[in-house]
């Protein structure tokens, strides 16, 4: 069973998957927390455009995808801190303009590209050394920021009047935490692919949320369930010859659906 | 040292989403008194209080802030003197955070303005010092409510602002923390603002200045 670590493309998968998964966890807890569990769905749907202009006109998407999704995150999250509307409408608004754009642009492309295949569906076993080194690199910074500034992070997000009130910069720290999620889920649909993100970034957090004592315990929960179901569903998908994003979302959405059950069943 | 607050609204003017909500009033809130501001829900009560900390901007008019008669102008000052306890309905009941982490949060910004030792005593004054360590979907309403309280004056704030802080009290623990909060005003000189919709809780205070909010204007009673 255990041969198959001997293979680079998985070695790159595992490592790779451990750390998105990681940073997907911790930045889910974030947006369950603070009601934003679509933020995932609309900024993975909103890379498109930058997938489609990096596709068609330069051959390069992930630089691309970056740029969109750090401007429809900017975009978001100023619709909503200038006007009434609530989070979900802006990310309903933003989204669906950036979705309708990947697709005009990708109308211009002769032939459909893999690449499509891969934003839609996610491609974990494909994933270079490089994307590698790069997610491991966004862990670190990632967590670097998140353990910094904790306090300004969980006040605002606990009750974000009091944290105002008391001086944390609500406003800014607003404009980060999205854009820092934007770039993670753009990393995350690497893996999963755009239609399967939104699994690994709020089902552990959920779980993490009715199990917790406390924030803190939070994050460890839900990072130690997605490094859980990131490698189950690998190794799974490897020897049942399944794909492996599909089965990550599959094994992830099954057991926190059966946890909630049983929860349910014992009052 | 703490300061001694005095608030002056001046023809303030407050709309949400283009309504008008407050119209031109004008209320001057001295040193050490307890007000009681009372209205109808949706009188605007929750919008004037968000304006007074600074939450929200005047569409006309000013709010003026004057300690020993000098005006106050820097931006941290709401931060270090003011304490603010929310209405129950907008706590998120099921954040997990325990009661120590959630009083240990509003001195994120300006640690040495905290008091935690102050707040443990306020914890056993109200009988719930043992639920420190819990989480707070483990507390009943009125005992969240009463942290609620101890949080908000966690600074030693000059100035309260409490919205609807007796809503999940039973009879005995809102008397009680009505006579906390007449002390704190009385024997502290701390400014309370005290908002509620209860025309019954008003008269279970005494010696206050009596403030209602009809048709979008302040009307003042003794």
């Amino acid at each position: 069973m255990l041969d198959i670590l001997t293979l680079q493309f998985m070695q790159n998968a595992i490592v790779g998957g451990v750390f998105i998964g990681i940073l997907l966890a911790v930045i889910g807890v974030f947006t369950v927390v603070r009601g934003q569990s679509l933020y995932a769905e609309g900024i993975a749907h909103s890379s498109l455009a930058g997938v489609a202009v990096g596709i068609v006109f330069f051959d390069s998407p992930l630089i691309f995808a970056f740029i969109a999704a750090a401007l429809a995150s900017f975009l978001i999250t100023y619709t909503k801190e200038s006007s009434s509307i609530s989070f979900d409408s802006a990310i309903g608004v933003i989204y669906s303009l950036f979705f309708g754009l990947g697709i005009i642009i990708l109308s211009y492309s002769d032939s459909f590209r893999p690449e499509i295949s891969s934003y839609l569906f996610g491609s974990i076993l494909l994933i270079t050394s490089q994307k590698v080194y790069l997610s491991i690199a966004t862990t670190a910074v990632v967590l670097g920021f998140i353990y910094t500034k904790f306090k300004s992070l969980t006040f605002m997000s606990f009750d974000v009047d009091a944290a105002r009130i008391r001086g944390v910069s609500v406003r800014a720290y607003n404009y980060l935490l999205n854009l820092i999620a934007a770039v993670v889920i753009v990393l995350g649909v690497e893996l999963l692919g755009a239609i399967m993100i939104t699994s690994l970034m709020i089902t552990g957090p959920l779980l993490a949320k009715s199990l917790a004592k406390n924030f803190s315990e939070m994050f460890y929960i839900s990072v130690l369930y997605n490094i859980f179901v990131i490698l189950a569903g690998i190794f799974a998908s490897y020897h049942l010859n399944l794909p492996t994003g599909a089965t990550i979302v599959v094994i992830s959405s099954t057991i926190y659906l059966a946890s909630f059950t049983f929860k349910q069943f014992r009052g | 040292m703490k300061k001694n607050y005095k608030i002056q609204l001046k023809n303030l003017t407050l709309r949400y989403s283009n309504d008008l909500v407050i119209d031109s009033v004008n209320w001057d809130i001295e040193v050490g008194s307890y007000n009681v501001l009372v209205g109808s829900n949706g009188s605007g009560k929750s919008t004037l209080i968000k304006a007074l900390l600074n939450l929200i901007e005047p569409n006309e008019g000013s709010i003026k802030y004057f300690s020993n008669s000098s005006e106050i102008t820097n931006s941290e000052h709401i931060a270090k003197n003011f304490g603010y306890i929310p209405q129950f309905s907008s706590i998120k009941k099921t954040f997990p955070i325990t009661v120590r982490e959630i009083i240990e949060l509003e001195c994120t910004a300006y640690e040495a303005n905290c008091d935690l030792a102050c707040s443990i005593g306020n914890l056993k004054l109200f009988h719930i010092d043992d639920l420190l360590d819990k989480n707070i979907n483990d507390l009943s309403g009125g005992e969240l409510q009463k942290v609620l309280i101890v949080r908000g004056l966690v600074t030693s704030p000059s100035v309260l602002i409490l919205d609807e802080p007796t809503n999940n009290l039973d009879r005995d623990s809102k008397k009680q923390v009505l006579e906390f909060l007449k002390e704190l005003s009385v024997e502290k000189n701390k400014t309370i603002i005290h908002i509620t919709h209860d025309e019954h809780e008003v008269e279970e205070i005494d010696n206050f200045n009596l403030v209602r909010i009809i048709d979008k204007k302040l009307i003042f009673e003794n």
